[in-house]
């Protein structure tokens, strides 16, 4: 076992939901409290358990000689007597009473990991911080020092110091704290480390806080609860070491029982005795491992992110998502390459299932450009994911509706099948062009996967086109960029490889969710215009998925406004903007700040967005509509036509637009 | 490559001397006398012990034993156990083969369970299997290597015996009779090391199965095997390394006892001998070991590091 | 001339003078310095007392790194800032943390820049506490009445950060900005992680605010759209150097140096039948390294017009007819007017 505080793994990020849909509606509500904490541990049976152990064994510490109904160290029974009433676990070699010594002996191990932990934070503590807050020269030797000590085994400098000390509880105790320092002041140093670059803490020193104060305040509280989850995982590791070094005579010396040279003596006898060796043993794993489960259990009801599991979505297949009911296949409308239909998606979350995308339709046709706009939290990021079935299940799954490609729906095929669709007839071009090529592997690599994942060329062959393709979009010196790794290229160059990934196999829908929001106002003009520029040679149709009504007016036919999970308009890009009928459009084109114009106040909305949890009744714009009234939260709001083929989900468009042109007039 | 591991063994340095210095000092701290212990003992004349004390440079200031110690040890002398009066690179040389086949059994058995359950695990994190595996690998890591061997001498050694329950058997001797030897210790010290790795594997693998390039694999048509086998490990196991690394230098401590459980003539029954014995040079000679098996140890996750993660890769 | 005498007229607030930042780029276990990132390069501003200056630049222009520097949050390389008659890059610690009362800034991301543990209120009253020495009752209806300031109800001082949307965090950020009544607020990015409608709300508090309380701000951004709401004048960033800066109209309706002109041209209109009739100058290739920035102008890589001279020289101060400071070779520095030539 190695000092646990080194081997700590990241917390459990796998059931937390992390789509921006559903961001804050977890958080809300929820105080990183003690309180919280301690309510969320109580729930949790394991770690309750443990902690109940743990009690057992401080009642045994302090109450050991009033429980045991022998003299510990009292020879007069039989040898290895057996189990009777007399004996509970019957008796050792010299005749003691062994659950006697067991009892008696769990003040040992207790005292030696509780006393050896208190020193190692009181020494621990002020030099983690010292080393992580001022840094520098002084981090520089702190760290070379805690290297030399952990160059060895914390066993090894254990056992070294102890036998420097000579047998004895209390030399041991000071040897296991001297090798339990480092991992505590490794700990304490990367989490003020951490800390000291949060910008809450920069604001903190732009206000004027004494240092003194920002460290009380902002620093400690901050590295206390990791260091109090570590300090429980290093108590077992203390009692580990305690036991170990008793059990190789260095530490509680006979006849004074403790589980280590209750291990030793018995071990001796294990051929015929096994029992003896058994009982010391189980009680030291148990120990331990109260304090792992213990220390696990109060990271879990630390941590920010929910450990409920999610409910309501049951496990799908890995990379593809679930559907509930795929409907039967419809037929395609004409004209159209895609269609989607009625598509609803619902996220587990731990109050059970909740739907953040609502009967989402829309279509598009060969060679056109489709906006799809919104706000975060809107569901434009979830429909294009939905489409491709990206969303992973758990949490995410499709309830109903149907997504028609190319004459096929593709709800309800098997990822066989999905699979030869994607990257190849569909592709999908990401938001964050640094995060979404994978570091570990070069370009080329990655571009070559894409091309033979769906057509039998050979590498050679799939380099040359690669080559091409980088060529088209604009990457200089094409042929070597393919040795090179994600890291080396500039954020506009990587968007541009990701481009190129999408276009190796001639999709016939290009799906691009935010591919332009990550960068520079510059490297996105570049980017506008090789998306025009290529979409006019290659005749695709493509989703733009995008919250800047800009980029939308630079290079969409047609528009679909999201808002709450439903399309609530839909229009061609020159009727969207010339006669806007949603008031959402309305009051949003209002609230984009422009380059001209600037003595104008903004429009604002009031309020917030709300959460999937709140999606009001009826019109989910109603909350924050000037022209609000009791129809508009009557019942859901259907998507009616309005106009020259617009769509809106408004109870009153028809009378609104009628004043607005009033007014005009 | 050479560049880098040069730069790797000037840097440790310090460390090395640092170490070696505290080990050296700690030792000088010893309440017995090395030079009476020597000398035959409480029984050794006044004169005896003062004439060891001088052969043995023990009447010197301590720096200057310091610095005569480590002009020997650059040169490959450790100088001679006081308990037994032979070579500390001799006695060294023994011990080494026997604890290296232990520990190396150990990590790649470690490494073959911790790294599979991990995947299993972290690819479906919160279903069933998941939850087991890592209930298994919480009972793997709070289990002491000691008490592991305790309980698998009895099962294996005393109630069936499959396996000798102390003792080792040289390779060279008879290699099927090493291959029982090294077994069961070798599955002691192992079970930390799985467990640690598995939850490690799972930890990252269920946390990189949702970033964006593992979407982009999926969105390009990759099959299962291929996003999970070639995109998703060769990153999740960017902190897995680290958490090997500080295992199998544990490994070392936990071999010192077990290697005592089972009476394995190893590095750890060496280290303790001279550790009960005080015996000044061979406790200064393993520690010397300990911090170059260290160093090597760093090297290797250094470079699995640049192989996993180019970002790091020193140009 | 100085910036001041073009503008208000007013009494400068802050005057930087060849303020310079370079990062040392550190390589190895000895963390030998191998190098520097320019981050701000010799940079001359002011900011008249109660007027707003905006600042805007892409990723890697150093204007994070020149608004910290102006508060003295990092420690510049050379150069000069006068705030009001003290030089901020010599005063002590004790002074610096006296000063501060009279500069605060608001961050990016308002869910960062709030402490996690502690509620909106206590954030809000820190500086109070530590500037102001203020305790108790009078605490309390201090706080309850910046919160009434930013528009919101003092009710919500009692809850923590996450339990607040963006724009309703950003404006008790805001409000803790305010609390001592500075003179200057440093606005880094203040609404760039905000949603349109939110983003609104910010841009109109903040532009309410400085005309209530007469508040000189540096308004940091990348969306030039946004800088346009709330400054007074506009200042260019390109690799740590300020390339253009002068009245907010003048630089809008009439850019001068490539760069700016580049900038305006790239941001899309919301208007298809406006944006599709625009002609876009679309620049060549990537943002060099701040760490290698091109000799002479640092713009020469990537700009349209690039003449011999501009790779070899630094380009000169230059003053156009309509106050607008330009540092660039196509405009000579008699202050005569000369129009860039049209795209080619």
């Amino acid at each position: 076992m190695t000092d646990p505080i080194v081997a700590l793994e990241p917390p459990e990020l796998s059931s937390a939901v992390t789509t921006d849909e559903l961001r804050s509606d977890e958080l809300a509500n929820t105080p990183t409290s003690w309180r919280r904490a301690v309510k969320r541990f109580v729930g949790m049976p394991v770690p309750m358990a443990a902690f109940l152990y743990i009690v057992l064994l401080l009642i045994l510490t302090f109450f050991g000689h009033l429980i045991a109904n022998h003299d510990p160290i009292d020879q007069t029974a039989h040898r290895f007597a057996g189990l009777s009433g007399n004996h509970w676990l019957g008796t050792d070699d010299l005749g003691r009473d062994t659950f006697s010594r067991l009892v008696v002996g769990t003040q040992v191990s207790i005292r030696s990991g509780f006393q050896a932990i208190l020193q190692v934070l009181i020494i621990a503590m002020p030099i983690g911080l010292l080393a992580g807050y001022v840094g520098g020269k002084i981090d520089l030797v702190i760290l070379r020092v805690m290297d030399a000590i952990n160059s060895f085994p914390g066993l090894v400098s254990a056992l070294a110091i102890a036998s420097v000390l000579g047998p004895g509880l209390n030399n041991t105790i000071i040897a296991i704290t001297f090798a339990l320092i480092p991992g505590l002041v490794r700990l304490v140093r990367a989490q003020t480390l951490a800390l000291r670059e949060e910008t809450y803490v920069e604001a903190s020193r732009a206000i004027g806080t004494p240092i003194p104060t920002i460290l009380r305040k902002r620093i400690v509280p901050g590295v206390l609860s990791p260091v109090i989850v570590a300090t429980s995982l290093q108590l077992g590791y203390a009692i580990l070491l305690e036991a170990s070094l008793t059990f190789l005579g260095m530490g509680a010396q006979p006849p004074n029982p403790s589980w280590g040279n209750m291990l030793q003596r018995a071990f001796v006898f294990i051929f015929t005795e096994p029992l003896q060796v058994f009982i010391p043993a189980v009680a030291i794993a148990l120990a331990i491992l109260s304090f792992n489960l213990f220390g696990d259990g109060l990271r879990d009801a630390l941590s920010q992110i929910e450990v409920k599991p999610p409910k309501g979505v049951k496990r799908g297949r890995l990379g593809l998502t679930s559907v509930k009911d795929a409907t039967p296949e419809t037929t395609q409308p004409a004209g159209t390459i895609l269609a989607v239909q009625g598509l609803t998606v619902e996220f587990a979350t731990p109050a059970g299932p909740l739907t953040v995308v609502t009967d989402v339709t829309f279509d598009v046709k060969p060679g056109e450009i489709v906006g799809l706009v919104g706000e975060s939290g809107c569901g434009k990021s979830v429909t294009s994911s939905a489409i491709m079935r990206l969303i992973a299940s758990p949490p995410g799954r499709i309830t109903s509706g149907r997504v028609l490609f190319d004459g096929r729906d593709l709800l309800p095929l098997p990822f066989a099948e999905m699979r030869k669709i994607r990257g190849n007839d569909i592709a999908m071009v990401f938001q964050d062009p640094m995060s979404s090529l994978n570091p570990a592997f070069t370009i080329g690599n990655q571009l070559v996967e894409a091309i033979q994942l769906h057509r039998e060329v050979s590498k050679a062959d799939a380099e040359t086109r690669a080559t091409e393709l980088l060529d088209l979009v604009g990457i200089p010196d094409a042929r070597s960029r393919l040795k090179e790794y994600p890291h080396h290229l500039s954020g506009g160059m990587r968007q541009r490889v990701l481009i190129a990934m999408a276009l190796v196999n001639d999709p016939k829908l290009v799906i691009a969710d935010e591919p332009t929001t990550a960068l520079d106002v510059t490297v996105q003009a570049q980017i506008l215009e090789l998306l025009k520029k290529l979409q006019r040679e290659f005749h695709m149709a493509m989703i733009l998925v995008t919250h800047d009504l800009g980029v939308v007016a630079d290079i969409c036919d047609r528009v679909a406004v999201m808002y709450a999970g439903e399309i609530v308009e839909q229009a061609s890009v020159h009727e969207l903007f010339a006669n806007p009928r949603h008031p959402y459009t309305k009051a949003l084109l209002g609230a984009i700040p422009q380059l001209a114009g600037s003595e104008d106040r903004l429009t604002t909305i009031p309020g917030v967005v709300p959460v999937p949890s709140l999606w009001p009744k009826g019109c989910r714009f109603s909350t924050r509509c000037e022209f609000v009234t009791d129809q508009c939260t009557a019942g859901p709001v259907p998507l009616e036509a309005a106009g020259a083929g617009q769509l809106v989900r408004c109870v009153r468009h028809d009378e609104l637009a009628a004043q607005g042109a009033k007014v005009e007039a | 490559m050479a560049h880098l591991i040069l730069r790797r063994l000037v840097a440790l340095v310090p460390t090395m001397l640092l170490a070696t210095f505290a080990v050296f000092g700690l030792i000088t701290l010893v309440p017995g006398d090395a030079a009476q212990t020597l000398a035959g003992g409480d029984n050794a004349t006044p004169e005896r012990v003062a004439e060891v004390r001088k052969e043995m440079g023990l009447d010197k200031p301590f720096l200057v034993q310091y610095w005569n110690w480590l002009k020997g040890a650059s040169h490959g002398d450790l100088g001679k156990s006081l308990a037994s009066g032979n070579k500390i690179t001799t006695e060294l040389r023994q011990a080494l083969p026997v604890s290296a086949s232990i520990v190396l059994a150990a990590v790649i058995l470690g490494l073959l369970f911790g790294v599979s359950a991990g995947v299993l695990a972290g690819m479906r994190p919160g279903s069933r299997l998941d939850r087991s595996l890592v209930g298994a690998t919480t009972l793997g890591i709070a289990i002491p290597s000691f008490v592991a061997a305790m309980v698998l001498i009895l099962l294996f050694a005393v109630q069936r015996r499959w396996f000798p329950a102390i003792g080792f058997t040289k390779f060279s001797d008879s290699p099927l009779q090493w291959l029982k030897s090294v077994t069961l210790p070798a599955i002691a010290l192992s079970l930390g090391v799985a467990a640690s790795i598995a939850r490690q594997i799972r930890a990252a693998l269920a946390d990189v199965l949702g970033s964006a390039y593992i979407r982009t694999a999926w969105a390009k048509g990759g099959s299962t095997g291929r996003v999970v086998g070639k995109h998703a490990l060769k990153n999740a196991a960017i902190p897995a390394v680290t958490v090997f690394a500080l295992q199998v230098g544990s490994l070392l401590g936990g071999a010192l006892i077990v290697e005592n459980i089972f009476a394995i003539p190893g590095l750890g029954t060496y280290v303790l001998r001279g550790v009960l014995a005080l015996d000044l040079p061979v406790i200064q000679g393993v520690a010397l070991m300990f911090v170059l098996i260290n160093v090597v140890l760093s090297l290797l996750v250094d470079i699995s590091y640049g192989y996993l993660n180019p970002k790091v890769r020193v140009s | 001339m100085t910036a001041a005498q073009v503008g208000t007229g007013q009494l400068p607030l802050v005057q930087m003078t060849g303020v310079t930042k370079h990062f040392p780029i550190q390589r190895g276990v000895m963390r030998r310095t191998v190098g520097h990132v320019r981050a701000v390069d010799g940079v001359d501003m002011t900011i008249p007392s109660g007027s707003s200056m905006g600042l805007v630049g892409e990723s890697g222009s150093g204007k994070s790194t020149l608004g910290r520097l102006m508060l003295r949050l990092i420690e510049p390389t050379s150069g000069t800032i006068m705030f009001e008659d003290s030089d901020v890059t010599r005063l002590k610690a004790r002074s610096l943390r006296r000063i501060r009362r009279h500069m605060q800034m608001v961050f990016q991301d308002p869910y960062s820049s709030m402490d996690p543990r502690s509620s909106v209120g206590d954030s809000v009253a820190e500086p109070l506490r530590t500037q102001l020495g203020l305790r108790g009752r009078e605490l309390d209806e201090r706080v309850a009445d910046l919160f009434r300031l930013v528009r919101l109800s003092p009710t919500y001082r009692g809850r923590y950060p996450n339990e607040f949307s963006g724009g309703q965090l950003q404006r008790i950020a805001v409000a803790r900005a305010l609390a001592t009544n500075p003179k200057l607020v440093v606005c880094d990015e203040p609404v760039s992680s905000l949603d349109v409608s939110t983003k609104a709300e910010v841009i109109n508090l903040l532009a309410d605010l400085q005309d209530e309380l007469g508040i000189a701000y540096l308004f940091i951004a990348h969306d030039l759209g946004v800088v346009r709401h709330v400054s007074d004048r506009i200042g260019v960033m390109y690799l740590g150097r300020l390339v253009e800066e002068g009245d907010a109209e003048a630089v809008y309706s009439s850019p001068k140096h490539p760069y700016t002109q580049a900038l305006l041209s790239a941001i899309p209109v919301p208007d298809p039948v406006v944006q599709r009739s625009r002609t876009r100058i679309v620049l060549e290739g990537d943002l060099p390294s701040p760490a290698n920035p091109p000799s002479g102008c640092h713009f020469h890589t990537r700009c349209p017009y690039v003449m011999d001279v501009c790779r070899a020289v630094d380009p000169p101060l230059a003053v156009t007819s309509d106050g607008t400071r330009v540092f660039c070779h196509l405009i000579p520095p008699t202050g005569a007017e000369v129009l860039v030539p049209p795209a080619p």
